[in-house]
């Protein structure tokens, strides 16, 4: 099996004002996956989705090579999950929360979640409802890792979490990841903590997916170019414009999706002159594309 | 898993199931006491008022048991928008189904408690010649009782979802509203008419309308 999830013609409403529309996302087994967008895009919407919490209007989901809805539970067996929100009974201990999950998985690992528990310092008698909110993070990854899964399915794991929590989840994250060779998805609008863990990204916005890439296509393609005397009929771009504006005089800034240094030609042969080509770092890349998104700028090169 | 189903909705539950067992252990002792001191307690009408007095708590006790069986799982699952239950393993069918089974069988604690209570008060009571004790009938009638309306609850909740149970309290309302306004309007009395519908035999509540006698002739 090379994908873990597979999305196809995703479709679902929620109330008047919100859908997914039309998702498609594929992501391969083995890769850590970055589910970007901002507060309200719909990812935590997508997940639930694609473990079969909420039903789909329209399209088919595999996970693990289960159908959902249909094979749900064997694929829910198979994986970890982190939701947005503390999903735990309250009034249980930590050490009871433990043997709930325990009943249900059955390749829960109990020495792994004592290992897990110690190190993540969670006293086995304090009650849920008395944890801080970094405790109860490190008790829902804890629950996520103990049974061994083939994904981990991660929705702002970190989200409100100090640098010091964040850390010991996202170690313990990691070292699972490269001990098993897990698939992970992992939602989140904290761009550059994606940027140190990720090799795949997805970028959804108002219910939709407006891009999936690696994360080394996605950190190196998109620049930020200086021009001057810049075209005005642009003919066909060998790039993906995502967004034009004058900086000064005559000089303007091109944010360019899919660069290549050869392109430079382009520029040449319209006799304009490339001054500059700027590296933009994830969050910027993440603002422009999004920013593009939602205003296009109508000129766009041969795949748009 | 069903151990453990059953465990938090013990602790879940607990406080309200202490109080159903602890009331059915002594209130119908203090029942019969205090009802004796009043009455003649040689007097078979008399006893009897005193016993079908009792059987009032027993079948009160019985609707309490069951709702507080009912609504406490869903509530918490709810307040969690049931991701917890939806995020595991199991088909749900088979969730609910646990759900179920857990709450049923605590049923079985108040139950015990209504007959060792009912065997103490009977036991500790004079009981003129002609009448016998039924410890053990009033027990199984307030088990079958309490399933058949812990069962009416969870379906409303579990099974059929909130909307259900709005479009249930909102009807119930409206209906109540209208039996109101019949009635003032010098109809006949619509709420009793239905309240003996499904409180008489075939209704589904018929149990509880039942003669609830821990002494009987």
């Amino acid at each position: 099996m090379s994908d873990a999830i597979i999305v196809r013609n995703l479709s679902y409403r929620a109330g008047k004002e919100f859908a997914i529309r039309d998702l498609a996302m594929t992501v391969p087994s083995g890769c850590v996956y970055g589910f970007l967008g901002p507060n309200g895009s719909g990812k935590t919407t997508s997940l639930r989705l694609m473990l079969g919490m909420l039903p789909a209007d329209y399209g088919t989901i595999n996970l693990l090579g289960h159908d959902v809805p249909a094979g749900v539970h064997k694929a829910l067996a198979k994986i970890g999950y982190v939701p947005e929100r503390l999903h735990l009974y309250p009034q249980l201990t930590v050490d009871e929360t433990i043997r709930y999950h325990a009943a249900f998985y059955p390749d829960w690992d109990s020495a792994r979640a004592e290992q897990l528990r110690r190190e993540f310092a969670l006293r086995a008698e304090q009650t849920v409802d008395r944890l801080s909110k970094g405790e109860a993070g490190k008790l829902m990854m804890l629950l996520a890792l103990a049974h061994n899964p083939d994904l981990l399915v991660l929705d702002e794991p970190t989200d409100g979490l100090d640098p010091v929590v964040r850390r010991d989840v996202l170690a313990a994250l990691l070292e699972y990841v490269s001990s098993r060779g897990a698939t992970v998805l992992i939602s989140s609008h904290l761009i550059h903590e994606q940027e140190r863990i990720c090799d795949h990204v997805g970028i959804m916005d108002d219910g939709r997916l407006l891009a999936e890439m690696p994360m080394a296509a996605f950190r190196g393609g998109i620049k930020r170019l200086r021009v001057s005397k810049a075209p005005v009929e642009r003919g066909a771009l060998p790039f993906t414009l995502l967004s034009r504006g004058v900086s000064a005089g005559r000089e303007e800034e091109w944010v360019v999706r899919g660069w290549q240094p050869a392109m430079k030609e382009y520029f040449v042969a319209a006799e304009s002159e490339l001054r500059e080509v700027i590296d933009l770092d994830l969050e910027e890349s993440f603002v422009e594309l999004l920013r593009s998104a939602r205003t296009p700028v109508g000129m766009t090169g041969e795949d748009n | 898993m069903f151990k453990q189903v059953l465990y938090t909705q013990w602790k879940w539950s607990r406080a309200e199931l202490m109080f159903c067992v602890v009331g059915a252990f002594i209130v119908p002792t203090l029942i019969l006491r205090v009802g004796y001191e009043v009455v003649d307690g040689y007097s078979i009408t008399n006893v009897l008022g005193v016993v079908g007095f009792a059987g009032m708590f027993f079948g009160s006790l019985s609707l309490f048991t069951a709702f507080a069986l009912a609504w406490r799982p869903y509530i918490v699952d709810m307040s969690l928008r049931h991701v917890g239950p939806l995020s595991l393993p199991v088909p749900w069918p088979e969730f609910v189904r646990l759900r179920f089974l857990a709450g049923a069988t605590l049923v079985l604690l108040p139950t015990f408690a209504v007959w060792i209570g009912g065997v103490i008060a009977t036991t500790t009571s004079a009981i003129p010649l002609t009448l016998h004790a039924y410890p053990g009938g009033v027990a199984l009638r307030f088990l079958t009782a309490t399933l058949v309306a812990y069962a009416a609850g969870f379906m409303l909740q579990y099974v059929a979802g909130k909307h259900a149970v709005r479009v249930a309290v909102i009807s119930f309302f409206v209906v109540l509203l209208l039996a109101l306004a019949a009635s003032m309007l010098g109809f006949e009395n619509v709420i009793g008419k239905v309240w003996n519908v499904i409180t008489t035999w075939p209704g589904p509540f018929s149990i509880f309308n039942a003669r609830w006698m821990l002494i009987d002739v």
